[in-house]
């Protein structure tokens, strides 16, 4: 019996019967309503990568990464709050001592963790950050801000990037309830709307010593590099997501709709876009499962193979809603439909999660190293 | 006590076919629950949730029917039989209902047998009242509201149409539920992947002492022979000279039956 596959079916109902009717209202209100979030919540969609013992379902990143091409087929926005989640239980799983499982995880299944990286003066970079962690006895102090961080004001938990005096980049679990937490500013971004997005401020927060995330557990990828290949999987999911989105809006209108005696579909000009779409939408959806299924195996590459997710699928995501538009022509531009937010919405995934010109680089380091 | 939810699976699509010989419908690979069923689990769990019950899915269908079982026991039933044997293939609504009496007798501590109304393949609704039938059970069909789970009895309001029914009966009773009724829960991942192997269990004609010409083919007296798609009349209208206006339009509601 292929559990995952009833599993599937379920996210598709859902996705078909609570999700895609709020879409357009998510984009346009910048929130997603509080009863979809709480009907997302009860479905345990936030333990989909937690273990079993702690009420979650284990699934593979396979299942989880299509469970997000699904979502957010149906809104964007709801997938990358869901990303944003499962990739900071993958590195607490990776690089977290029992101990801090035990503490945190319960409220894994109820409330978003977050992963803190992005400062004002590094992003893509990480090297450029500010942040202090100091040794003291049974713990670290933490100073800095975080801004840009998804579920940001939203999550409760969060694990940040901080230099150690020895300028080595670390991780720790803050969490909001700590001394010394904040929120700072939430971002009113153009795309993904209905994804809180803001900063923190820390300071003088203590940790005790079991709150700092194990690089040694999972050698062969630093901590941020194994966040970012987790992240870009389900990303390059997301992406693909918001391709089917588009290609069904066209498929829908070209059918429709006549030039003539002919269907839309029926004219070259428009087959060209069509199949354009279809080929984009395949190609990020066979780079992500990929990657996805290469990280279930435990093979490295899957780093790289996550990495041309989203270089690949965030430009053509983009293109795709560029050429869903012009085939829809006056209707792609209207408010009513809801091409323009794809491409907003798409259009993040070029910088959020590393640069398309960082990913690149990675690539090329890569294929000369090989 | 149990309540016992008899789940079916069916095929994931809007056209159902009939097989022009054997004149049963056309199984395939790509299956869902009946969505009645959902809504049928949804008021068991409510009431088992209020009475410390236990949920049973039961389902009569090949091998893969097990996973709608699955889905009963992620959604929070307790376990799952499936009665399964080649002799049951081919029943029509009567021997499909004998064999699931046959199993519900098996069972002991029944409070409740609940059905969704009908199944959206063949649609005639029939299995929830031949199993009440055959058990010797009251039946409360095409319900849309559970008013009370007393200790004795259980009263519930029916979906008429146009009108409503407030019915009461003593335990054991047999429900058929209508989609009206309740938002049923998704199924539980957590509850999925841990399933114990032995959640689901098996029971053939042999185990259910199941009367060879009582099942399948031997045990149907009825055959679909189709399936057909009734044409659309379109509008009917009727235009009616001004004077004697109201006199026809009398007549023709009285005609109708529509008024006395």
């Amino acid at each position: 019996m292929d559990k995952d596959a009833l599993f599937l079916r379920m996210v598709q109902d859902f996705a078909d019967q609570e999700v895609a009717p709020l879409d357009m209202d998510i984009d346009k209100n910048r929130k997603i309503p509080d009863s979809l979030y709480e009907k997302m919540v009860k479905a345990e969609f936030l333990g989909m990568n937690l273990p079993f013992e702690y009420g979650g379902a284990n699934l593979s990143l396979v299942t989880i990464a299509k469970t997000l091409e699904i979502i957010a087929t149906a809104n964007a926005s709801l997938a990358v709050i869901l990303e944003g989640h499962m990739k900071t239980v993958y590195q607490l799983l990776r690089y977290g001592n029992e101990r801090l499982l035990q503490h945190y995880f319960p409220a894994a299944l109820k409330s978003i963790f977050a992963f803190s990286m992005t400062e004002s003066t590094g992003g893509t970079n990480p090297s450029y950050i500010n942040s202090t962690a100091r040794k003291v006895d049974g713990g670290y102090i933490i100073n800095g801000s975080k801004i840009m961080i998804t579920n940001g004001g939203l999550a409760d938990v969060y694990v940040v990037m901080a230099k150690d005096e020895d300028e080595t980049l670390s991780f720790y679990v803050v969490d909001e309830k700590m001394a010394g937490f904040s929120y700072t500013e939430a971002e009113e971004f153009i795309g993904l709307t209905g994804t809180p997005v803001g900063g923190i401020a820390m300071e003088n927060i203590f940790v005790p010593d079991y709150h700092r995330l194990n690089p040694i557990n999972y050698p062969s990828l630093t901590i941020g590099d194994s966040a970012h290949a987790d992240a870009r999987v389900m990303m390059g999911a997301v992406l693909a997501g918001i391709q089917q989105h588009a290609l069904n809006e066209v498929l829908d209108y070209a059918k429709e709709r006549k030039a003539g005696a002919q269907k839309l579909w029926e004219l070259q000009t428009i087959q060209r876009k069509i199949a354009d779409i279809s080929i984009g939408y395949q190609t990020t959806r066979l780079l992500y499962q990929d990657a996805a299924l290469k990280r279930d195996l435990d093979n490295p590459e899957y780093f790289l193979l996550s990495t041309m997710a989203k270089a690949y699928g965030s430009r053509t995501a983009v293109t795709v809603g560029d050429d869903a538009m012009q085939a829809m022509g006056a209707y792609g531009f209207s408010a009513e439909f809801p091409i323009a937010h794809l491409i907003r919405d798409a259009r993040a995934l070029e910088f959020a999660e590393g640069s398309v010109e960082k990913m690149r680089t990675e690539i090329t380091k890569f294929e000369a190293q090989r | 006590m149990k309540i016992v939810v008899a789940v079916k699976q069916v095929p994931n699509t809007d056209n159902v076919a009939i097989d022009p010989i054997t004149h049963n419908l056309v199984r395939s690979n790509d299956n869902k629950m009946n969505k009645y069923d959902k809504h049928a689990l949804e008021t068991a769990f409510e009431i088992a949730a209020k009475n410390d019950d236990e949920v049973v899915a039961i389902s009569m269908g090949p091998n893969q029917a097990k996973e709608v079982l699955a889905e009963a026991i992620a959604m929070g039933a307790s376990k799952g039989i499936l009665l399964s044997d080649r002799k049951f293939a081919g029943a029509d609504t009567l021997a499909t209902a004998y064999v699931l009496a046959k199993a519900i007798a098996k069972l002991t501590d029944v409070r409740l047998v609940i059905f969704g109304q009908q199944a959206i393949d063949a649609d005639t609704g029939q299995v929830g009242p031949l199993v009440a039938t055959q058990l010797a059970w009251p039946q409360l069909t095409y319900l849309y509201e559970i008013m009370a789970v007393d200790a004795e009895e259980i009263t519930a309001k029916r979906n008429l149409g146009p009108v409503s029914q407030t019915i009461t009966a003593n335990y054991p009773a047999v429900l058929t539920i209508s989609d009206l009724a309740n938002e049923p829960r998704y199924l539980s991942a957590h509850r999925l992947m841990t399933m114990a192997d032995d959640a689901i269990i098996t029971w053939n004609a042999e185990k259910l002492a199941a009367e060879d010409e009582r099942i399948g083919l031997a045990g149907s007296p009825s055959a679909v022979r189709a399936i057909v798609e009734p044409k659309e009349a379109g509008r009917q209208g009727k235009v009616i000279e001004a004077a004697s206006a109201v006199e026809q339009v009398l007549a023709i509601l009285k005609s109708e039956g529509m008024i006395r």
